[in-house]
């Protein structure tokens, strides 16, 4: 469950505005805060979790270690809002379709439909996390940062915007 | 393919879908007001239509009665009375409210009966008093008039006047008339003074407006016919009542003209902001203004027309030929302007590298001496043509030379003061027997009066044997000084004297000041 900040896009747009070097160390920042999820998501990308996944050919995405890894990022600006109107200020990705196959399968309980095989599912290994936010690769590095990332993101904008207001705000 | 992500931290910014539907709303909401304006206007053609068509029934209906009277008038020989009549007609319409259309035929009928203006015209007005009255329609009240003056009375009899048979009988116009006079006297402007009369007022306003822009539509048409006239006029009508704008026209004298209608502002300016907030007063201050062209040039010959188109050419060519002399002018000082700044910055940067310059102001910098600095200044100036530079230079010798001056006035002041001084000394000397400056004064006057260290030492230094000199002074410092007091007081015996003290010490007594020191018993 992300956590909900208020005037989040506001503060990025007015540091953009009147103090970019603060909105810049603001980003750097947060990305410190998401790096080492992400560096942990891309150490447990093996190189094959199904052996005939990795072969070429048919309509099914291959899976490739390495685009899996180039695959998994992070983001530091406000995305599109979703349909419930949220607009995500920090973001753990997994962009490829291998990855994201990875990520995801045997979510559903296995046998029903349209759930995968339970074979093909349980061949990869368990999923980690709780909920809908299970996963093999983001989601069990941010099981294991035990929060930490988000803290720091919303220490970082936090102090952002103190700073923001004790420096521009007073002009 | 939904991406696979972790939201670290989100905010909730408004949901999309409800922005979507506002959008649509508000998207169906503009539509809708299209289409209703496109509706409207639609109908406004229509109504357009139908009323340009009413308007040019109602001139020509106005057109024919006008004519059917005029020819009436020159039948009975009151062909100079035509613009009278119509005169008449019209006030009259205006004060009692009924329509020309009414008037005329009863005029023309009493016309025909009587073949007098005057008596026309005051049948007319009885006739109207009488319907106003009676109730009765004006034609008919005129016919029976008309009838009377033809010496049928019968029916003015059924007019419901209340004439007796035995008047009726006479066939005496003058006593019928007399007596219908009496009795129906003013009911017509009465009848025009209520709401009913103002009702009917505003009708024959509208109907004039009618009758006005039919007019204008006719001649609208037979403008746009050409010269070989309306030429299949029904066809002709339809096409150009189809053409709003030219309606638009009759539109913008119909406001003109309701405006003026008593009580009838309303409408009058709801018109009126209709036709300013849209093409509308436009198109009629175009319409307006080609009428008045039209009808201020009706007589220009070919000739004429084509002098004034020559000038009209000449004119504007004229002005065209101003107006490129006015760019190109323009244009020129645009360039030298640029060229006067390009030319600056060119200058500037030549001064920056040039070593003559460079050597001055690196003397400038060197020189500690005021009035060097100067003349490097004046240099530098002179090197950049720099008025402004040799302007403050100038000031500042101008200042220096001041300064001069008044140095020198003041030493010439200080100078006077001492001649001064000497002068007033010299008087001093000579009052006191002295001759000459010093101590001799004091020293012919008394020279034992003191001896002995400093004052000693001083006085030696003045005199010709004493020793001045600085160990003299060391010397005389070591001594102790002796100061005799003489009092000649030859002839005071001691008696006054005790009489100036006690004197003085009862002054001081008396002014409080004690003779005592502090602690004394």
């Amino acid at each position: 469950m992300p956590a909900t900040v208020r005037g989040g896009v506001e503060l990025r747009k007015a540091l953009k505005n009147f103090a970019p070097n603060l909105g810049k160390e603001t980003q750097r920042e947060i990305a410190n805060a998401l790096k080492p999820v992400v560096k942990e998501a891309k150490g447990f990308v093996i190189e094959s979790p199904l052996s005939n996944w990795a072969r070429e050919g048919g309509k099914f995405p291959v899976f490739n270690a390495s685009i899996v890894k180039r695959g998994i990022g992070y983001k530091t600006t406000p995305s599109k809002p979703n349909r419930r109107g949220f607009t995500s200020l920090a973001q753990i990705r997994n962009m490829s379709a291998a990855g994201a196959i990875y990520e995801t399968a045997g979510r559903r309980a296995p046998g029903t439909k349209p759930s995968s095989r339970p074979n093909f599912a349980e061949a990869m290994g368990p999923l980690y996390g709780s909920g809908k936010d299970r996963g093999r690769l983001i989601f069990r590095a941010f099981e294991n940062d035990y929060g930490n990332a988000t803290k720091a993101v919303l220490k970082a904008i936090d102090n952002a915007g103190k700073t923001f207001n004790a420096t521009v705000g007073k002009r | 393919m939904a991406n696979v992500v972790i939201d670290i931290a989100t905010q909730y910014t408004g949901n999309p879908a409800f922005k979507k539907a506002t959008n649509d709303a508000q998207k169906l909401e503009k539509s809708v007001a299209k289409l209703g304006k496109q509706l409207a206007s639609v109908f406004a053609v229509s109504k357009l239509y139908a009323f340009g068509k009413a308007s040019v029934k109602a001139f020509a209906e106005d057109e024919k009665a006008a004519r059917s009277l005029a020819l009436a008038l020159a039948n009975t020989g009151n062909a100079f009375a035509a613009v009278g009549v119509e005169k008449f007609i019209g006030d009259l319409q205006r004060a009692t409210g009924v329509l020309d259309d009414n008037l005329r035929p009863a005029f023309r009928t009493l016309l025909t009966a009587t073949g007098d203006v005057k008596k026309s015209q005051d049948g007319l007005a009885l006739a109207l008093d009488i319907a106003a009255g009676t109730g009765k329609d004006l034609g008919a009240v005129s016919m029976a008039l008309a009838k009377a003056y033809g010496g049928q009375t019968t029916a003015l009899s059924r007019l419901g006047a209340g004439l007796d048979k035995a008047t009726l009988k006479t066939g005496d116009m003058d006593v019928i008339l007399g007596q219908l006079t009496e009795k129906f006297q003013g009911q017509a402007l009465a009848a025009a003074e209520g709401y009913s009369g103002s009702i009917a007022k505003l009708a024959v306003a509208s109907q004039n407006a009618k009758e006005i822009i039919g007019k204008d539509l006719l001649d609208s048409m037979r403008m746009i016919a050409g010269q070989d006239g309306i030429g299949g006029a029904a066809t002709a009508m339809e096409s150009f009542a189809t053409q709003i704008g030219n309606a638009i026209y009759g539109i913008g004298v119909l406001t003109t003209k309701i405006k003026s209608l008593p009580g009838a502002d309303f409408i009058g300016r709801f018109l009126n902001a209709a036709t300013q907030v849209s093409g509308l007063g436009a198109l009629s201050k175009f319409g307006a203004s080609s009428k008045a062209a039209s009808a201020g040039t009706p007589a220009q010959s070919p000739g004429q027309r084509k002098a004034i188109d020559k000038a009209n050419a000449e004119a504007i060519k004229v002005q065209k030929t101003k107006n490129s002399l006015t760019t190109i002018d323009n244009n020129n000082t645009a360039r030298k302007i640029t060229l006067t700044g390009d030319q600056l910055a060119l200058a500037e940067l030549e001064k920056k590298f040039n070593v003559e310059r460079i050597g001055l102001y690196a003397a400038l910098n060197e020189s500690t001496d005021g009035e060097t600095k100067m003349r490097l200044l004046s240099l530098i100036a002179i090197h950049d043509q720099n008025a402004a530079l040799a302007g403050q230079i100038k000031k500042a010798e101008e200042t220096t030379t001041a300064l001069d001056a008044f140095k020198t006035a003041i030493i010439n002041a200080i100078k006077a003061l001492v001649a001064m001084a000497n002068l007033e000394l010299a008087k001093l000397q000579t009052q006191f027997g002295g001759t000459s400056g010093g101590y001799s004064a004091f020293n012919t006057n008394d020279p034992n009066a003191i001896s002995g260290g400093m004052p000693g030492a001083i006085a030696d230094s003045f005199g010709s044997t004493g020793a001045g000199s600085v160990a003299g002074w060391r010397a005389a410092e070591g001594f102790a000084t002796t100061i005799n007091y003489n009092i000649n007081a030859q002839g005071i015996g001691d008696q006054q004297i005790a009489a100036v003290v006690q004197g003085a010490i009862q002054d001081l007594n008396r002014y409080g000041n004690s003779t005592t020191y502090a602690g004394a018993i």
